[in-house]
């Protein structure tokens, strides 16, 4: 491919409509390093990620927030300033080294007895020991800090789950859907949706609820008066059958006249499983 | 690549990528305020499913921390960037599911992304204007296949065949249509994306594509 042949598909490339044969030869050209032809790409691509901000705004729910400042909480950027086990052991080697390469050839030249190095040795066997330990410090706070992390992380999920049942029950156009027990579930399993109309978020809590059984999970479905049945989202219950799950209602959904769950092997884009509970709105 | 200063923000988008890069979190805390609305309604809009896409989302914003060398500031904006960088996992993702699913995606996407929201919080509601008013230029054709290209991640062959319609004139639809998009865009801004008030030159002034 010429630059000429590359220019003519670089829109339609950065829209990824190219066939796999296409795409290739084009990354191949770009791949030269043409300069002309890259620049052209940066356009291309800035054009096409416009199409992108032609979407209204969505507000995220507030769980994806504190899920992500648990997992940076966890996992610090490898570039990042904290002090971490990998960067204090650089630091460390530093003049470790040398001293390690001085003792090695003091040794190695068999100028080991002369130098009084009995001393030496015992300080840096110290010094080594006194590391091992620091390391050892270091590596046990390391985790501490992690679990705390996570414990904190899944606290400020539950508080995140807590406050967001809280902020749909301040709603000003709140329903409850009730949905009951149904095929394989225990009689007394049960299920309450909040339905937020302010937002459009849906709250499904679930109760007595027997576990989905092996790989699989319990899936949300809603269906419309046409019989349309669209996927909400999955979730699964805890060791006492208890289960939440808040979804966004999609905003073109039309008329919701039921609202059901199956259990699904993951997350299905049509239900294929038994039902489980299922409530009219 | 010094930017100027946003006027709803002392740190410019280009000086938190900068700052991320340095393993400054909070910068890649400010960075999920100001574009996760944007990178959010991308990972809706593509995989539908509110709670993949909620993974999405901070899978991405974990990615731009993890490899944060890769955003060239050079290159582009840092909302192009992450538009780019969405759409592409995003539709990964979609591709994957339908392969696990078992019956295919029964929502084919809607017809356009509908500018009916303008109090929505990315802030920049002229550049989101210009551009959904440049959509609309297009006709319905062209908007059709350039909307599951970008959105469902189908090739021009898919579209041709999911639309009944000849390869050809599916990618005259596309080509013409993106043309036009450019086109317009480029007579209604001097500049580039108006969410990154740190790219002065967007806007292409080559014209190796013509109509």
């Amino acid at each position: 491919m010429n630059c000429a042949e590359c220019r003519d598909l670089l829109l339609e490339y950065a829209l990824g409509a190219l066939d796999a044969a296409e795409s290739a030869e084009l990354r191949a050209h770009l791949a030269n390093g043409c300069a002309g032809c890259a620049q052209a790409m940066t356009e291309a691509e800035a054009l096409v990620g416009q199409l992108a901000l032609a979407l209204p705004a969505v507000a995220p729910p507030p769980a994806v927030r504190h899920e992500l400042l648990r997992r940076l909480a966890v996992e610090p950027a490898a570039n990042a300033p904290i002090p971490k086990p990998a960067s204090s052991s650089r630091e460390r080697s530093w003049w470790l080294v040398p001293v390690a390469w001085a003792a090695s050839v003091a040794i190695s030249a068999g100028l080991a007895a002369a130098m009084a190095n009995a001393a030496n040795d015992q300080r840096l066997a110290a010094m080594r020991s006194r590391l091992d330990t620091l390391d050892a410090t270091n590596q046990r706070l390391t985790k501490d800090v992690s679990e705390a992390a996570d414990r904190n992380g899944s606290l400020a999920i539950s508080l995140a789950k807590a406050q967001e049942t809280i902020g749909m029950l301040r709603s000003s156009d709140l329903s409850l859907v009730s949905m009951t027990s149904s095929g394989p579930q225990p009689r007394l399993a049960r299920a309450r949706a909040l339905w937020d109309k302010d937002t459009e978020h849906w709250q499904l809590i679930a109760t007595g609820m027997t576990p989905p059984g092996k790989g699989k999970v319990f899936e949300l479905w809603f269906i419309t008066a046409d019989q349309r049945k669209v996927a909400a989202g999955v979730f699964d219950v805890d060791a006492q059958g208890n289960g939440i799950l808040t979804v966004t209602v999609p905003h073109d959904i039309g008329q919701i006249s039921v609202a059901a769950v199956t259990d699904e092997p993951g997350l299905m884009t049509a239900p294929t499983g038994a039902i489980h509970l299922a409530g009219k709105l | 690549m010094e930017a100027s200063r946003s006027l709803r923000d002392p740190r410019d988008d280009h000086a938190l990528m900068a700052a991320i890069a340095n393993g400054d979190q909070s910068a890649l805390e400010q960075l999920y305020e100001r574009f996760s609305p944007m990178v959010y309604a991308l990972c809706r809009r593509v995989l539908r499913d509110p709670n993949v896409a909620d993974e999405l989302l901070a899978d991405i914003f974990m990615e731009v921390w993890r490899k944060s060398e890769r955003f060239d500031a050079s290159r582009g904006s840092v909302v192009t960037y992450l538009a780019t960088l969405t759409r592409s996992r995003a539709i990964d993702r979609l591709r994957s599911q339908r392969r696990t699913a078992a019956a295919p995606l029964s929502e084919i996407a809607e017809p356009e992304a509908s500018p009916s929201d303008p109090a929505s919080a990315l802030g920049d509601a002229e550049q989101r204007a210009r551009v959904a008013s440049a959509l609309a230029l297009l006709s319905p054709d062209q908007r059709a296949a350039i909307d599951l290209a970008y959105f469902s991640g189908l090739t021009q062959s898919q579209i041709a065949q999911r639309l009944n319609k000849p390869l050809g004139t599916v990618k005259t639809h596309i080509r013409q249509g993106l043309i036009q998009l450019r086109d317009v865009l480029r007579i209604s801004s001097g500049d580039g994306p108006g969410t990154d008030p740190g790219r002065r030159k967007s806007a292409s002034t080559s014209d190796e594509v013509t109509p």
